[in-house]
């Protein structure tokens, strides 16, 4: 079954720097999403069917944490897989993440072959 | 004793090579400041408080843009991005320099960007204390770690 993705980033660059490593993977990959924010990321989840979100911490409106909160809660979206992709350095707070429903963790700056790591052991392939 | 002057150098310069393949070299006599300057900005809370600012040419979050993206065309508006999460990724790697331990924990603002005439001018920014002047690749930077009681 083809993967779709969700990128939630507010940083276009970031997003497109991305998508273009997850293009040069060879998965076999449906539809890309993209979201600026946390709250633009729940209404795409609502719409779409979405099989990974990727997830940047620190963003306007709604943040990385508060997702994932909103996502659990929701009985359509709480076992969708999210990698959270951030400059987070802290044990404590990476922890707090993985112990609150983060599935993994990719800290930036990242190379392309940490970016295919994380991804094909969050989805088991 | 944290070595403030050295680390903001040290997590842009790796933030510089793993993000956009680019390098600080020596300063060059003859390297000239840019004309029109960007800003980028982003404040951190913890057990240290501080700001990191960046002040780059529009010429060099160009080519920031093409290299974190792999692009061939980009509009101002992705060089300000560009240059903005140079900002946070720089950011993210000089907390853990100022953190007494892994645990520490740091909140960090959204980084913003000042541009056009928001910006200071180059003059203005390097005089004041604390500015670094860098060349990354033939486009000279400026840089400041403010830290805050």
């Amino acid at each position: 079954m083809a993967l779709n993705i969700l990128i939630v980033d507010d940083s276009s660059l970031t997003r497109k720097a991305i998508k273009r490593i997850i293009d040069m993977l060879g998965l076999d990959v449906g539809q890309i999403f993209e979201a600026e924010n946390g709250m633009e990321a729940l209404k795409v989840l609502a719409e779409t069917n979405i099989n990974l979100v990727l997830a940047d911490l620190n963003m306007p409106e709604m943040g990385g944490v508060e997702m994932i909160y909103h996502m659990r809660g929701n009985e359509a979206t709480k076992d969708i897989p999210v990698v959270v992709v951030s400059t987070e350095s802290s044990t404590t707070r990476i922890e707090g993440l993985l112990a609150n429903g983060a599935k993994a963790y990719l800290h930036k700056p990242f190379t392309p072959e940490e970016v295919k790591e994380v991804i094909t052991q969050t989805i088991g392939v | 004793m944290i070595k403030t002057d050295t680390i903001l150098t040290d997590s842009l310069a790796q933030a510089l090579e793993t993000m956009a393949f680019l390098t600080i070299m020596p300063l060059e006599e003859d390297t000239a400041a840019p004309e029109k300057t960007v800003l980028a900005e982003i404040s951190f809370a913890g057990p240290n408080n501080g700001t990191i600012q960046i002040l780059a040419g529009l010429d060099l979050c160009r080519i920031l843009a093409e290299n974190i993206g792999a692009l061939t065309e980009v509009n101002d508006e992705t060089c300000y991005d560009a240059l903005k999460e140079l900002s946070n990724v720089t950011c993210g790697l000089l907390l853990p320099m100022l953190a007494s331990s892994g645990g520490d924990v740091f909140d960090v603002t959204v980084p913003a960007v000042k541009t056009g005439d928001d910006s200071p001018g180059w003059d203005e920014f390097v005089e004041q204390p604390n500015s670094c002047i860098l060349n990354i690749e033939g486009f000279l930077v400026a840089t400041r770690l403010i830290m805050k009681e």
